[in-house]
């Protein structure tokens, strides 16, 4: 067998054996140190692991702190969907062919961001990241021309978003790109929000 | 295969013109640290010094295969960790007589196993940690090329083979030992390996053609 | 494109459609996943990414994306576990302190393909004291359009090197966008578009009437 003299395997093996990738972290002997110290002795551990993976263990202290980090991760990230964004007129009617987005007017950093969806549909609203793709929370207002539309102000940066008609049919916007981004089996749009 | 070593040009792989092919290989975890073996009986005897020493020589190799593994890093972190506190709670259970290492990696693989059970569904996203940055952008861009198409490839490969390629080339481990890793024959674990290496080659060598 | 919803057979979900408040304030409990061990699987995650410091809107969003699609429990789960994974690793590649709207760009740039060492460089090619959320949101873009990310991270750096503003470099984006959607085929519609973003940075006149906001000097 010549692998063991392959010259290609060979640099496989150097290239793994030094990949930087691979090397530690400074501490990490001193924390792996730290949890075996701190482990519970064994008729403990088997205890523990048998709990960790039984179905639904959920502990209450998780939970404390599951709603304190809800609550941080919401200010921190900043984003502040207003429902109908009041302040703005929507495009003038008759535009069915305007393109998905428009995007207008910076203020504190947000840049209005037009949506249009042209279908038929009892209602629509829109969903994204911004907005935790909550359901029912950014509707869409409906044109004399039958045009859905809807502008919200959206910090700057790349942003997913999609349409759900009827409060149940996901929808990506047919006149934007497709995220690439499939973690449930369906992408959404994507706009590129910033201040021209 | 047999006799078929690549020439010069494929040897400078996927890091195309002008890249010089590292000659010194900057080799920062040796393929195969073997510990003092009075370390684990004075570990099992309740020196806690001993196995501190034992973690410091043994995390990053164990650190190296699990990242390997797992192809991830939080997760062989995990692994890793979650190997020593076994170790160390099952020392009473460590013969005497025994070799340490093959007994760590059995440990460290079946972590590795039961963790990629657990992440099967993403292992269609290989993220390995940070690169350290080196040179000028072509080459940089070369080299980790490289060393990122071999992590791909590697995610491809079926578990037991890349576990058997990595405990073999990568750790340098006897065949024997890696029996006692894995617990399958010898004839099956070869064949694994040279089935890794098939797959490695085929791959890497497309690769460099499409580079040139 | 599929654009009929699954029908979950797992797991029933329900759907929070009525209420207009943030999701957030109402503390994890109101989380509408109707399956017990989704949720808690979602909670704990959640509380772990805060124990650690990351930011945890963007699970919020990952789980409800998933809740809205209709997803099962599962792929929910894992849904929200690897984008903690891409947030932890995303914060460690943008160190020393990023701010949260910059992990969650850096894991979105992770989750589209972006190697992690182009988004360390990407940061320490762009000021330490801007925030790099643009920078990264177009790279996703461009790996998103199809651009091999080597080629990408290449023409954006070389355009940050020259002191190009976010506004630029989101134009940047956002063109590459139009010309693919045009027909253009990526690898052009990129080259076309950083070689007019390049030659305004070389005429300096040019370039400030391209940059209304976020003007930044050459470094």
């Amino acid at each position: 067998m010549s692998d063991e003299r392959d010259l290609l395997i060979a640099r496989v093996r150097e290239t793994l054996r030094a990949d930087p990738a691979a090397a530690p972290e400074p501490r990490a002997v001193a924390q792996v140190l730290q949890a075996v110290w701190q482990s519970p002795r064994p008729s403990l551990w088997q205890r523990a692991v048998e709990a960790w993976r039984g179905a639904a263990v959920t502990p209450a202290r998780a939970t404390g702190l599951a709603a304190v980090a809800l609550l941080l991760g919401f200010v921190t990230r900043g984003v502040v969907v207003e429902p109908a964004a009041p302040a703005v007129a929507a495009r003038p009617a008759g535009s069915s062919a305007f393109p998905a987005q428009r995007v207008a007017d910076v203020a504190d950093g947000l840049v209005q961001t037009q949506f249009v969806y042209d279908g038929k549909a009892e209602s629509v609203s829109l969903v994204g990241d911004f907005n935790d793709w909550q359901g029912g929370v950014t509707p869409l207002d409906r044109l004399e021309t039958g045009v859905w539309t809807v502008t919200v102000p959206l910090p700057p940066g790349r942003h997913v978003y999609a349409f759900l008609i009827d409060g149940t049919l996901v929808v990506a916007d047919p006149r934007a790109p497709k995220s690439g981004d499939a973690d449930y089996g369906q992408e959404g749009s994507v706009v590129m929000v910033f201040a021209r | 295969m047999d006799g078929a070593v690549p020439g010069d040009a494929a040897w400078r792989g996927p890091s195309t013109a002008g890249h010089t092919p590292r000659t010194v290989l900057n080799d920062h975890t040796p393929a195969s640290s073997s510990i003092d073996p009075a370390l684990p009986l004075r570990a099992k005897a309740g020196d806690r010094q001993a196995f501190a020493q034992m973690v410091d020589l043994l995390y990053p190799r164990s650190l190296r295969f699990a990242l390997h593994m797992v192809g991830n890093r939080e997760d062989a972190e995990e692994a890793v960790q979650d190997t020593f506190v076994r170790v160390y709670h099952n020392l009473s259970r460590f013969r005497d007589d025994a070799r340490f290492e093959p007994w760590l990696f059995r440990i460290l693989a079946n972590r590795c196993r039961s963790l990629m059970e657990k992440r099967r569904r993403h292992a269609a996203v290989v993220q390995y940690g940070d690169v350290p940055e080196r040179g000028n952008a072509p080459i940089e861009v070369a080299e980790r090329d490289w060393t990122e198409e071999i992590h791909r490839i590697l995610a491809t490969l079926p578990a037991e083979q890349r576990e058997a390629f990595l405990l073999r080339h990568v750790e340098d481990m006897a065949y024997e030992d890696i029996a006692a890793v894995t617990g399958v024959g010898l004839s099956a674990l070869r064949m694994r390996v040279k089935r890794a290496c098939d797959v490695l080659r085929a791959r890497l060598t497309e690769v460099m053609q499409h580079e040139r | 494109m599929n654009m009929h919803r699954r029908v979950p057979t797992l797991v029933a979900l329900v759907l929070a459609s009525v209420s207009a408040a943030p999701l957030l304030a109402q503390g994890t409990s109101v989380l509408p996943i109707a399956d017990v061990k989704t949720r808690s699987a979602v909670q704990r995650e959640i509380a772990r990414a805060e124990s650690k410091g990351l930011p945890t809107q963007p699970l919020v969003a990952k789980a409800m994306e998933g809740v809205t699609k209709q997803a099962t429990g599962e792929q929910i789960r894992d849904a929200v576990s690897s984008l903690a994974k891409r947030l932890e690793q995303a914060r460690a590649l943008l160190a020393p302190s990023p701010s949260a709207a910059e992990v969650a760009s850096g894991a979105d740039a992770l989750r589209a393909g972006v190697p992690a060492p182009m988004v360390k460089k990407i940061r320490a090619a762009w000021p330490a004291d801007q925030s790099v959320v643009m920078p990264l949101d177009v790279m996703t873009e461009l790996v998103a359009r199809g651009i091999p990310a080597s080629r990408a991270l290449e023409r954006l750096t070389s355009l940050m090197a020259k002191g190009a503003t976010p506004s630029q470099i989101a134009a940047l984006g956002s063109s590459v966008q139009s010309d693919v959607a045009a027909g253009l085929a990526p690898d052009a519609a990129l080259e076309v578009r950083a070689r007019g973003v390049m030659s305004l940075l070389n005429s300096p006149a040019a370039g400030a009437s391209l940059a209304p906001t976020g003007q930044r000097p050459p470094r």
